[in-house]
């Protein structure tokens, strides 16, 4: 670590006259800086007012980012220095591989990192940089938001899987990895029949493992959306398999109202009032089990979810 | 102090905040604007307002205003004097040169929110150049950007530019259709609403995208809107969790109860449930409230704790408008407010 030498004993900085903050006569909220941070702002200030492109300004500029990552005017005037001033991008990036794992969840180093990717169009650190970042913190929207924009925009999609299957294995329930496999599914190419089914049968096995894991049904759910549920029966025997050997799994009596909803859909208007009415008992059934037994804390919820079945019938 | 709001410590505390903010606080230099915001609508929110100074707070605001010279220039509001412009709050004109001063779309509006609060009728507000800077970051995608000088652009503008359209009664800057697509291409295969297309639904996104429908009278436009009822209710694990298998934080008892009242179904919340929890994240010593138990109290955590009380039927606090996170009051009876014109 080394020693901070005021600016005002760096031989380099003589001919710069430091700009001093002017917060008024009575400010609000003024924070109590330190020495360091007034010192490094003043000269901060009085290059930008100079436009100043120099290498002295852009290692002032790793000064000033060091005192307050989250400064945007900073990391702009930075990447105006970049193209400007001789650097090695190579050293950029490991820069703000840096800061991006010591400030996790600074938008402004996510976003220069971004920005020096496309600058110099090279993605090749992205999936490791990332990789490191969601090591430390499995859920880091930044992380993965990166790297979704990474990969649609460079076209890496294959490794994908295998890197979910093992963050899956560790924890389950990460509801990240679990949104991250449907953007892979879903995003390169449109969903055929075919991907839907292995995905179904990939799902069911997951929640096999771990029937209460809200993420896994909701994507199962996800699977489902905009297609007719009567082409999977598979999914329907599942759910009432569940229903029946694992009363108490709430996410499966959520399922199963999902379903009973859709299947209510189907009927209306179709003058089939005694079957309307047997899936609409059921429903209300189901929901008002949750309300009371499985899902208490969301009582007011799934009662709100009988009235609305209620006005079906109507 | 179990279950009971401890009103006089929390007043402390956002005063003393607005007194003199500890050295680690200049991570915050840049969007000072936004902790003032905390503390005045927190204290707005205590029906505690008159302790303020208001006159100097409000000139203190419009010091950060800027004033462009050309009359198609942009303007805005900055989140603090860092630049290191002269102090004036009735400057009309910017008189030097400071090449990388720039107004922050956020700063705008909390800006806009804090002088309703303070009870100023916004006479001294540049709105033309506000409505230039709007038009300017706005991306062809229907999201914005929070400053022209190179940013991301997500979701939280997107809420911004809504909230500062609808306070200046004017949404002729935006190009709303853009920004309804944006909004609805975000929405997940969960019911929630992600950053970016494709992103895990989250708590603090979906209620900006929620509100920006809102502000823009486009409620129709969410795919599903029972899904994301669903979402959002099953969110409350005791307080509210921003994402699915997270922990509880109290910043989301506004986010994502907030989203369900401007819905109309603030009346599904178990409000004992999330009061118990909010409670539990009161800082009895120092005032104010933390994320989770067992950290520290901040203004955020703070702020958004006060709104979530109000959430949970807490009549200790202020009636809240949903659409701007402020009290009812200081939108009544502020300047005219508006929804697109059809």
């Amino acid at each position: 670590m080394e020693e901070y030498i005021s600016f005002k004993d760096r031989e380099e900085w003589k001919d710069i006259t430091p700009i001093s903050q002017d917060d008024g006569p009575q400010p609000i909220c003024p924070i109590n800086y330190s020495t360091k941070f007034s010192e490094t702002m003043g000269y901060f200030r009085a290059i930008l007012v100079k436009q100043e492109m120099s290498t002295r300004a852009l290692d002032l500029t790793e000064e000033v980012i060091d005192l307050n990552p989250a400064n945007y005017t900073v990391w702009y005037f930075r990447r105006l220095l970049l193209k400007s001033v001789k650097f090695t991008i190579n050293d950029e990036f490991k820069f703000c591989e840096q800061l991006a794992l010591e400030e996790p969840k600074n938008y402004q180093i996510w976003y220069h990192r971004r920005a020096i990717v496309e600058l110099s169009q090279d993605c090749s650190r992205e999936l490791d940089f990332t990789t490191k970042a969601i090591q430390n913190d499995n859920k880091n929207y930044h992380a993965w938001a990166h790297r979704q924009w990474v990969i649609e925009t460079f076209n890496l999609w294959e490794k994908e899987l295998d890197f979910l299957e093992s963050l899956l294995t560790f924890d389950i329930r990460n509801n990240s990895a679990w949104n991250h496999r449907f953007f892979i599914l879903s995003r390169n190419k449109a969903i055929t029949n075919e991907i839907r089914s292995l995905e179904i049968e990939y799902t069911i096995n997951k929640i096999k493992l771990c029937a209460s894991n809200v993420s896994a049904w909701n994507y199962l759910k996800g699977l489902m959306n905009g297609s007719n549920i009567d082409n999977y029966p598979t999914v329907i025997e599942f759910c009432d398999w569940m229903v029946q050997n694992h009363p108490i799994c709430a996410p499966a009596n959520v399922f199963k109202v999902d379903i009973l909803q859709q299947k209510i859909l189907q009927l209306k208007g179709k003058g089939q009032i005694e079957q309307l009415r047997e899936l609409v008992n059921e429903a209300e059934r189901i929901c008002n089990n949750l309300a009371t037994n499985l899902a208490v804390k969301h009582a007011k919820y799934w009662y709100y979810r009988i009235d609305q079945f209620q006005k079906q019938l109507q | 102090m179990k279950n009971q709001l401890n009103k006089n410590a929390h007043i402390n505390y956002f005063k003393s905040c607005l007194e003199c903010l500890p050295t680690f606080a200049q991570s915050q230099e840049n969007n000072r604007l936004t902790m003032i915001y905390f503390c005045v609508s927190s204290l707005d929110l205590l029906d505690s307002i008159n302790i303020l100074d208001k006159e100097s707070i409000i000139n203190y605001i419009y010091s950060l205003q800027i004033h462009p010279k050309d009359p198609n220039g942009v303007g805005g509001f900055r989140g603090s004097p860092f630049i290191g412009i002269p102090f004036n709050p009735f400057r009309t004109c910017e008189d030097i040169e400071f090449p990388y001063d720039q107004g922050h779309i956020a700063m705008i509006y909390v800006a806009l929110c804090l002088l309703r609060i303070l009870g100023n009728n916004y006479d001294r507000i540049n709105k033309r150049a506000i409505l230039n800077l709007l038009h300017k970051l706005q991306q062809p995608n229907g999201s914005f950007c929070p400053v022209l000088g190179g940013s991301e652009s997500d979701m939280r503008f997107v809420y911004c530019a809504s909230a500062i359209s609808y306070m200046l009664s004017d949404w002729s800057a935006i190009d709303i259709n853009k920004m309804l697509n944006y909004i609805k291409s975000c929405q997940s295969y969960d019911g929630g609403f992600g950053q970016a297309p494709g992103c895990e639904s989250h708590g603090g996104i979906s209620y900006c995208a929620l509100a920006s429908l809102s502000l823009s009278g486009h409620l129709d436009v969410i795919n599903n809107l029972q899904d994301f009822i669903r979402w959002c209710c099953e969110r409350q694990i005791s307080g509210f969790q921003g994402r699915i298998n997270k922990d509880a934080d109290t910043c989301y008892s506004f986010w994502i109860g907030g989203c369900l009242e401007l819905l109309n179904c603030g009346h599904l919340i178990n409000s004992s449930e999330l009061e118990a929890f909010i409670f539990i994240c009161q800082s009895n010593s120092t005032g104010g409230f933390s994320k989770q138990p067992g950290f520290p109290p901040d203004m955020l955590h703070s702020y958004y704790s006060l709104c979530g009380l109000r959430i949970a039927q807490n009549i200790e606090v202020l009636p809240i408008d949903f659409n701007l996170g402020i009290s009812k009051r200081a939108v009544e009876n502020g300047p005219q407010v508006s929804k697109p014109q059809i």
